[in-house]
């Protein structure tokens, strides 16, 4: 799973969003680094739709146009969480490495 | 309807239906959120839908069995190309290696900045290595260096200050089909998608031809080749040495090709048609350079550099020939298989 669609079933996570919603979490989530086109995010949003890890929750009106907001299913959860328990796996041996280079940098 | 409703909707009419049917308000309504919230800029969501609309055009489930085809094909042909570029790159270095640390050599300008032309090349062996690592952004970044490199600023510095006979370069019609071919090189490794992981077996495909063209280069092209065929107390043999330019990127590429297209048919068969359009479009680019070289008299030199006889020329001619009928022929077998495999109905 590519770092953008983690985080587009990350904020999915607390509540369903509509698609504007999504981008702008995403954009909170990573600190401002990833920044999604719409374009870039309809077309995660379909491949998460097709494996069913995200579904369409319900349909508003706003502004005189539909809203669609999305939801994240089980299946979806179980991803993010197996996603971020591999991250956070290696997370701690990367971090060893500049930790170890630190001394010999101050030194 | 606002402008910039309109203007998006004309844009997603770039999308396949299916997906625009299912899609389509949905991505409106959130581009007019953004475009009221002042945050986006048309262009580059426009962009993002033209690019949107040609991935699932070639490789999504919107693409048909034809276009998906093609598609794992130029994947193919994006690493088989780069990776022969790499080699080529390497094996030019070793050689500029070995004619520096010759005493005859003539290291004035314009030969030391066509050194560092040369070098540059090496641009093409780290764009193989971050395709492999899956640093795709990096990977796209040093193809285009190494394109504008070879498509410009070379043929610019040859055309100015170097014979082409000592260059080496082959007749303006083989470098046009050459540039033509890295173009579309180029195109196919941004045509990549992110989630593409090849194999790292991929970097022994480099590493193991590297080791040998490295050392057969710069031995092949300095001064230590004719001092140890002259010598009385010759350690080699001076036709063995002569037999040195046998081991050069042409017949790592024939060699790989045809080892390639056997594993393939054996246990990887999404490689048959990319192998096959690979080696029969660099055979027969070879064939052509040949003999417009040969017909110009441009690779006279070149062929008395490389002390090699006509007949040599004409058996890797042959070579060649068999080697493009042949990937022909494989190609052929991949599509129709493609097809069948597809429940399409043959064309031929």
């Amino acid at each position: 799973m590519t770092e953008p669609a983690l985080l587009v079933l990350a904020a999915l996570v607390d509540e369903p969003r509509h698609g504007y919603g999504v981008v702008r979490d995403v954009d909170a989530l990573s600190g401002g680094r990833v920044r999604l086109r719409i374009a870039s995010l309809y077309g995660i949003l379909d491949r998460l739709v097709a494996q069913g890890l995200a579904e369409v929750d319900r349909e508003e009106p706003h502004q005189g146009r539909p809203r669609r907001y999305y939801r994240i299913t089980p299946a979806g959860i179980g991803a993010v969480r197996s996603r971020t328990t591999s991250l956070g796996a290696s997370a701690p041996a990367a971090d060893r490495r500049p930790a170890a280079l630190r001394p010999r940098l101050e030194s | 309807m606002t402008p910039a409703e309109r203007q998006y909707r004309r844009v997603l009419r770039l999308l396949p239906a299916d997906y625009r049917e299912r899609w389509e308000e949905d991505m409106v309504s959130a581009y007019l959120d953004s475009v009221s919230d002042g945050s986006r800029r048309s262009a580059g969501e426009w962009l993002a839908v033209a690019w949107l609309a040609l991935r699932l055009r070639l490789s999504g489930s919107h693409a048909s069995p034809r276009a998906r085809l093609w598609y794992q094909t130029a994947l193919g042909i994006a690493m088989l190309t780069t990776l022969y570029e790499a080699l080529d790159a390497t094996s030019r270095v070793a050689n500029l290696v070995g004619g520096t640390i010759s005493v005859n050599v003539d290291v004035q300008w314009p030969n030391h900045v066509a050194y560092w032309w040369e070098t540059l090349l090496l641009v093409w062996v780290a764009a193989f290595a971050c395709l492999v690592l899956g640093r795709l952004v990096a990977a796209r970044v040093l193809v285009l260096v190494a394109l504008l490199h070879e498509l410009g600023l070379t043929s610019l510095i040859v055309a100015h200050t170097l014979s082409p006979s000592w260059w080496g370069l082959p007749p303006r019609e083989f470098s046009t089909m050459n540039q033509a071919w890295l173009v579309l090189t180029a195109v196919a490794v941004f045509l990549v998608p992110r989630d593409f992981r090849p194999s790292r077996a991929w970097l022994a495909a480099y590493l193991v031809p590297a080791a040998v063209l490295l050392p057969v280069g710069v031995v092949s092209q300095s001064e230590i080749s004719r001092e140890l065929a002259s010598s009385s107390a010759a350690l080699v043999p001076p036709q063995w040495l002569q037999q040195l330019s046998v081991l050069n990127v042409g017949t790592f590429l024939h060699v790989g090709v045809i080892a390639g297209m056997a594993i393939a048919l054996l246990r990887a068969r999404q490689w048959l048609l990319p192998l096959a359009v690979f080696g029969g479009a660099v055979a027969t680019v070879q064939l052509l350079g040949y003999h417009y070289g040969y017909r110009q008299g441009s690779d006279e030199l070149l062929y008395r550099w490389w002390a090699q006889t006509t007949t040599f020329w004409t058996g890797v001619n042959v070579v060649q020939l068999v080697l493009a009928v042949a990937c022909v022929v494989v190609g052929l077998v991949a599509v129709r298989r493609a097809r069948q495999a597809d429940g399409r109905p043959d064309a031929s």
